[in-house]
């Protein structure tokens, strides 16, 4: 418990007293600055709001991908479902800058899509908006492609849990699917689609990797927490922070609060009914449950996946073999991968250190949190109190990861305890935070999806102690959920970027080294590396996902 | 009016075959019950009837039309699940409410309609209530009312009574048939339990691994089965194996069985020297003193288990034969009832119109009387 | 040695009082069965007994030792699961060997014995399976395979026969019987299901609303029910409410309305007092000229084993069951009917009357 509270819970809620210990800093650079007076605070309210335009654009379309995504995953039996389901999964699993960049090839250079259709250069610009609303059409691209397994995930588990008697019920009782779906399952999955739009707008507002790569000139709140990390500006940077962690807390905990109280049905109030529009969504709902228009909906949506995931990482796939000797159109070999990293730009050596860095540090906090989150799964599922700390683990899975950077740095670094300086250590115990989380609720889902309570009381009065029904019953019964919260944490930590470059130092691991190098303009070099950091965490997923099947 | 026909329904789900061909009538107003084993197929096919799944070959008509390629919503069909399924979300009145709404009727007229047909079904007072703080019972009774409710005339019912405790069980059994026959629908009920089919139908189909082995009415079923998987998958029967000794008058023939004692049976369409298995069920045994002896079909043997069954005993006779048969001696049949205790030799006989004989199965009884082909 | 026994047990869930001072012995060698309705609290009480669940009052003493402040694994009882909870990632072997190799017998030793075991219930040839590969009745058979292994005198069996097949349990039920009597074991048995009850037990408590309302063998709950409720639910008596007028010495006469009266050889009854008559569906008499006439229509009749169960509309506006073996009875037909004095049940009338009762049974009309 001791060592919960001071790894996991402790950095989460430490950013809330530096404003309050430094507040002459604070107030000295974001209020009266002597130079630029209150340019920072305007600074800081103007990224929000963009922050705010942007996450809430790409949970909307989110939902309106995710929901039929989630429904054909969850009730459909079709060939290369399993292809579907690891294809909406794989931005949780790769590495967020390798990502960001393959997006931005695919989207705004002529290797991308823009090349294919023969166009000669990028079909979009990196500045290009949507028109009227100034959010970045390739930032909210790479936002959904990035929390659009949030919402699926969290919908198709919902959906799968859903017993489907109700809905042959409905349509036997005359409803058309579409009804159903309005009137038996919507208000059902409700709390889901709330938490998973927590969840995904979390995620995208704390989003670092791949938006500082795709950002151009654009800077979300979550960036603007590490450049003024960098630039030393630390109260700006933890004011800013807090700001997100509170919102993210303003946002999660009534929705949490909500959700546990009810047994997880909301009853939407009869608004359509009342108002006599019933019989108009009646007719509208009947006309569109034809099948041809369900499957052209279902087509339009893998269609979207395809493009926004499937795409990208095969044109950095084919990048990088056209830019392997040379660029390709200039013919310059300066421009080419090898010239990179083994000519006088030299990045080798970085990269390896940076692979080396990546899998210690991935490794070590994995392993560190699979031993913390058994024993505090066992204790949230048994105490009454289990509730609470269960939402209060929640906290590091939303809180933007460079906002939990920070807090991690104030508290261990210099400005606080003072006795971890920035470097893998660092980056480990940061790591850590969220890894928690990650595993805890995948054994939980286990926990709560097996009998496994009564597997332990059939031990027990078999004559088992507790200790041996543990090592027998327990444990093997959950291998399967501490084994997927292994993987994801793992993958999650390779990828890791917006807590882990304020926590480095000159540690710096491979998903940093990629921001890094689109920010030097090393392209070919960060083509190389992302690629690399793509296939790693694919392969790896692979072989795990092979090593626990054959059971 | 509705009126089911299925005409060589086949469906497979993967390597196994679910349905292997069925043929069924449904005449209007009927009440049929589909009684097999777990496992034969009986959900599929009433589900194949009501549009949830559609068969790999063959046809569904309702009312004459063919309906194999309509969804369930525009089938006309009520169906009850054996998990009740009332939406979680909606107390018992907007249960009922909801297949007249999304039909689009108006909302005075849907209102009559759930309403009149909770007060049919007596359960008006539970409107506001929601299905968990409903009993198992009630909440079917609900169930039903909604499939009503949509105006259906056609009632599927998959094992409707399965989730209810045995003894609420029996009393909804005759609530059911009293609602069907009273509103004049037709009915398909699916069960499980012999008892539920012989109680409640005007016609049982029984059904073995997706076919359908026997259709007829519950006392022909029980009375005249037309071979002997139906016979003793309809209440058990004692199994004799023997052969036709001797061709008597009057369709009697003589059946010397293994333990070579020849008994008088009814058996027509066999020669003499033909292997065949009498079989009679346990009720249709009785247990004589020795004084009796003289009578004829007496066969010889110990008690080896004895159980008062509230109605009846049951005595487990291992016969000389070495044969063990099950006979069940009813309270009511006479004033007084003697009670045998284990170990206790016994003469047990039967009447020559009761006992059934068919051929010796070619597949072996044991075959014969499993519930897998 | 097995021996149990309950003295005053009580248990509270937030909203309902799940047990009610239950008292209860269960002898050395005994087939006991506690039978009541779902939510009677059979289950909460097998779970008490087990140390799975703490009782908020009373005492359980195994072989007249207190074992309340007992761990589960040290009471010496095994309770078999309501939906058997199997050990999913052991095969049937293993599961059954768990409680053999608790007890730290060798790998060989541990197998041997499991199958054995297994042999008993005639799986030994599945014993390589994993419990998902088989049907509910096998994974029924090695639940109770691994409740015996489990080596204790005493079995807490929870509605073991519920998920099978009803011609497949209306077999199996006796020989569950044999094979804890031929093993010397003591047993509890909890079930909602008077047949199986009846098939097994030696004697049968009966459970309503977390009371223990009779105790008895299956003779003596049959023939002497001492309420209506268990009149009603073991032996489907037909129920009607009436008004005792004459009580003398062996004789008392009911008037259950619409000039009915009945006559039984039953005591204990004051005249003018309220009481609830019983009569099993059995015990009436098409035609005749016995005592106790009643004259109605017949409303419906249904088949059964060889027997018909007549729907009787009575004149007096009250409906009765009426069982027999005549084929000759027509829907919509005059009908009289008879019934011995000494198969006319009383019982003391209720606070709600027959409603209660019947809501009580069937939990609807
Ligand atoms: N959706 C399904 N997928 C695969 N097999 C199925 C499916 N539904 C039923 N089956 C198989 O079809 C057979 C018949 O099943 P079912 O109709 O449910 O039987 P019953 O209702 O008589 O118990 C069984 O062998 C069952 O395993
Ligand atoms: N863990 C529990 N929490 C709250 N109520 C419970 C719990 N377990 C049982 N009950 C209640 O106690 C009563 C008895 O339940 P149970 O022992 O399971 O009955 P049975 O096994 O006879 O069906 C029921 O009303 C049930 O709802
Ligand atoms: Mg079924
Ligand atoms: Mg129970």
């Amino acid at each position: 418990m001791v060592a919960l509270a001071v790894l996991v819970l402790l950095p989460t809620v430490f950013l809330a007293s530096f404003p309050i210990v430094y507040f002459d800093e604070v107030r000295y650079e974001v209020f009266e600055n002597p130079l630029v007076g209150d340019e920072n605070l305007r600074m800081i309210i103007s990224v929000l709001l963009f922050s705010f335009k942007l996450s809430i654009s790409a949970v909307i379309i989110d939902l309106v991908l995710g929901i039929p995504l989630a429904f054909l995953l969850a009730r459909g039996r079709f060939p290369g479902k399993t292809l579907l389901e690891t294809l909406v999964t794989l931005p949780l699993v790769i590495p967020t800058s390798g990502f960001g960049f393959a997006s931005l090839l695919t989207w705004t250079t002529v290797s991308g899509i823009g090349g294919w259709l023969g166009l000669g250069r990028g079909i979009l610009e990196t500045s290009a908006t949507i028109p009227g609303t100034g959010i970045p059409i390739l930032m909210l691209i790479v936002h959904v492609s990035l929390t659009l397994p949030y919402v699926v995930r969290t919908l198709q588990a919902k959906l799968v849990e859903l017993n489907p008697v109700y809905e042959d019920a409905s349509r036997t009782l005359g409803a058309t699917s579409l009804t159903t779906f309005r009137k038996i399952l919507l208000p059902q999955i409700l709390p889901a689609v709330f938490s998973g739009s927590v969840l995904a707008f979390a995620r995208s507002l704390g989003e670092t990797g791949a938006t500082m790569v795709v950002s151009g000139v654009r800077i979300t709140a979550a960036i603007a927490v590490v450049r003024w990390e960098f630039e030393f500006k630390l109260g700006a940077a933890a004011f800013l922070g807090l700001i997100l962690v509170l919102i993210t807390w303003l946002i999660i905990l009534p929705v949490e609060l909500l959700l546990t109280g009810k047994q997880g049905i909301i009853k939407p109030p009869p608004l359509i009914y009342k108002t006599g529009l019933e019989k108009v969504f009646l007719k509208l709902e009947s006309k569109l449950s034809k099948r041809g228009l369900r499957n052209l909906l279902y087509v339009v949506c893998i269609f979207a996946v395809a493009i926004l995931v499937v795409i990208p990482v095969i044109v950095v796939g084919e990048s990088v073999v056209a830019y392997w000797y040379a660029d390709p159109y200039t013919g310059k070999r300066e421009g080419g991968v090898v010239y990179q990293l083994l000519g006088p730009p030299n990045y080798l050596p970085a990269i390896l250190r940076a692979t080396a860095i990546s899998f210690t540090s991935a490794f070590v906090s994995t392993y560190i949190s699979v031993f913390l989150s058994i024993p505090l799964a066992y204790i949230i599922e048994r105490y009454r109190f289990g509730r609470v700390l269960r939402a209060i683990l929640k906290i590091p899975l939303v809180v933007p990861s460079s906002a939990l950077g920070l807090s991690t740095l104030l508290m261990w670094g210099p400005k606080f305890m003072g006795l971890i300086t920035p470097g893998i250590w660092l980056i480990i115990l940061t790591h850590i935070v969220f890894s928690v989380p990650v595993i805890v609720e995948t054994i939980i889902a286990v926990y709560e999806g097996s009998d496994i309570k009564l597997y332990e009381d059939a031990a027990r009065t078999l004559g088992a102690n507790p200790y041996y029904t543990a090592e027998k019953i327990s444990l093997p019964v959950l291998k399967e959920g501490i084994i997927t919260g292994a993987i994801l944490s793992f993958t999650h930590s390779l990828g890791e970027t917006g807590a882990t470059m304020i926590v480095m130092g000159s540690d710096i691991p491979i998903s940093a080294l990629v921001v890094n190098m689109v920010e030097s303009l090393a392209i070919p070099a960060a083509l190389f590396t992302s690629t690399y950091l793509i296939f790693i965490s694919m392969a790896l997923i692979f072989v795990f996902r092979l090593a626990t099947r054959r059971k | 009016m509705p009126e089911v026909k299925l005409v060589n329904i086949v469906k497979r789900f993967g390597n196994i075959t679910a349905l292997r061909g069925i043929n069924l009538t449904v005449e209007n107003g009927e009440y049929v019950c589909i009684l097999g084993p777990s496992g034969c197929g009986k959900t599929t096919l009433l589900r194949i009837i009501a549009g949830l799944l559609k068969p790999d070959e063959g046809q569904v008509y309702i009312d004459g039309e063919d309906v194999t390629h309509k969804p369930p919503e525009y089938r006309g069909v009520g169906f009850v699940f054996q998990s009740i399924a009332l939406f979680p979300h909606m107390n018992s009145w907007e249960n009922v409410l909801y297949g007249p709404t999304v039909k689009g009727l108006d909302k005075s007229i849907s209102h009559r309609i759930a309403r009149e047909i909770m007060r049919t079904l007596k359960t008006i007072d539970y409107s506001g209530l929601y299905p968990g703080e409903l009993s198992g019972g009630i909440a079917q009774m609900i169930a039903i009312a909604r499939a009503l409710a949509t105006g259906a005339k056609l009632l599927l019912l998959d094992e409707p009574l399965g989730a209810l405790d045995p003894r609420i069980r029996v009393d909804l059994r005759y609530e059911l048939r009293r609602i069907v026959k009273g509103l004049g629908l037709t009915a398909i009920h699916v069960t499980h339990n012999q008892e539920e089919a012989l109680t409640i139908a005007d016609r049982i189909v029984v059904m073995r691994s997706g076919m359908v082995e026997a259709y007829d009415t519950p006392e022909n079923l029980y009375w005249h089965p037309k071979n002997l998987f139906v016979a003793d998958f309809i209440g058990k029967v004692n199994v004799l194996e023997g052969f036709i000794k001797k061709a008597l008058t009057g369709g009697k023939a003589l059946v010397e069985l293994t333990g070579g004692i020849s008994i008088e049976v009814y058996a027509k369409g066999f020669s003499e020297g033909d292997k065949v298995v009498v079989a009679v069920r346990p009720e249709n045994f009785e247990i004589l003193d020795r004084s009796e002896a003289d009578k004829p079909n007496l066969l010889r043997g110990v008690v080896t288990r004895a159980r008062f069954m509230g109605d009846y005993y049951r005595y487990d006779v291992t016969l000389e034969s070495g044969e063990r048969v099950t006979v069940n001696t009813p309270l009511y049949r006479s004033e007084k009832i003697q009670v045998r205790k284990k170990g206790e030799p016994v003469l047990v006989r039967f009447d020559p119109e009761k006992a059934l004989v068919y051929a010796y199965p070619k597949r072996g009884i044991e075959r014969e009387l499993s519930i897998e082909v | 040695m097995g021996s149990l026994r309950l003295v005053d047990i009580s248990k509270r869930f937030d909203r309902v009082e799940a047990l009610k001072d239950v008292d209860l012995e269960i002898y050395d060698g005994e087939y006991a069965v506690v039978l009541g309705p779902t939510g009677a609290g059979k289950t909460t009480l097998l779970r008490i007994i087990a140390g799975l669940l703490r009782q908020d009052n009373g005492e359980v003493y195994i072989n007249e030792v207190q074992v309340d402040d007992l761990p589960p694994e040290e009471r010496g009882v095994a309770l078999f699961f309501q939906n058997f909870a199997l050990f999913p990632h052991m095969t049937v072997l293993d599961n059954v060997a768990f409680s053999l190799r608790v007890k730290g017998l060798s790998l060989e030793e541990s197998e041997r014995k499991a199958m054995d075991i297994l042999r008993m219930v005639h799986l030994d040839h599945r014993a390589y399976s994993y419990p998902r590969e088989l049907s509910g009745g096998m994974q029924q058979r090695v639940a109770l395979a691994r409740t015996i292994a489990a080596g204790v005198d005493i079995l807490l069996l929870d509605e073991p026969l519920s998920q099978l097949d009803a011609k497949i349990k209306s077999e199996i039920q006796y020989e569950l019987r044999d094979l804890a009597k031929s093993l010397g074991l003591t047993v509890l048995h909890v079930t909602n299901d008077v047949e199986e009850a009846l098939a097994v037990a030696d004697r049968i408590a009966i459970l309503n609303k977390g009371e223990i309302v009779q105790v008895g063998t299956p003779v003596e709950i049959m023939e002497n029910p001492k309420t209506a409720f268990v009149a009603s639910f073991i032996a489907e008596m037909n129920l009607m409410e009436g008004v005792v007028e004459e009580s003398s010495e062996n004789r008392v006469v009911v008037d259950i309305g619409g000039g009915f009266k009945v006559e039984s050889s039953r005591n204990g009854f004051k005249k003018g007092e309220l009481v609830i008559v019983g009569v099993k569906p059995s015990s009436f008499k098409i035609g005749g000229d016995g005592k106790n006439g009643l004259t109605g229509k017949v409303e419906d009749w249904v088949f059964s084993f060889g027997f018909r169960r007549v729907t009787v509309q009575l004149d007096n506006g009250s409906r009765v069951s009426v069982k027999t073996e005549r084929k000759d009875i027509e829907r919509g037909s005059s009908i009289s009917l008879t019934v011995d004095p000494r198969d006319v049940y009383l019982f003391p009338y209720l606070k709600g009357g027959l409603r209660t009762v019947l809501a009580e049974v069937s939990g609807v009309f």
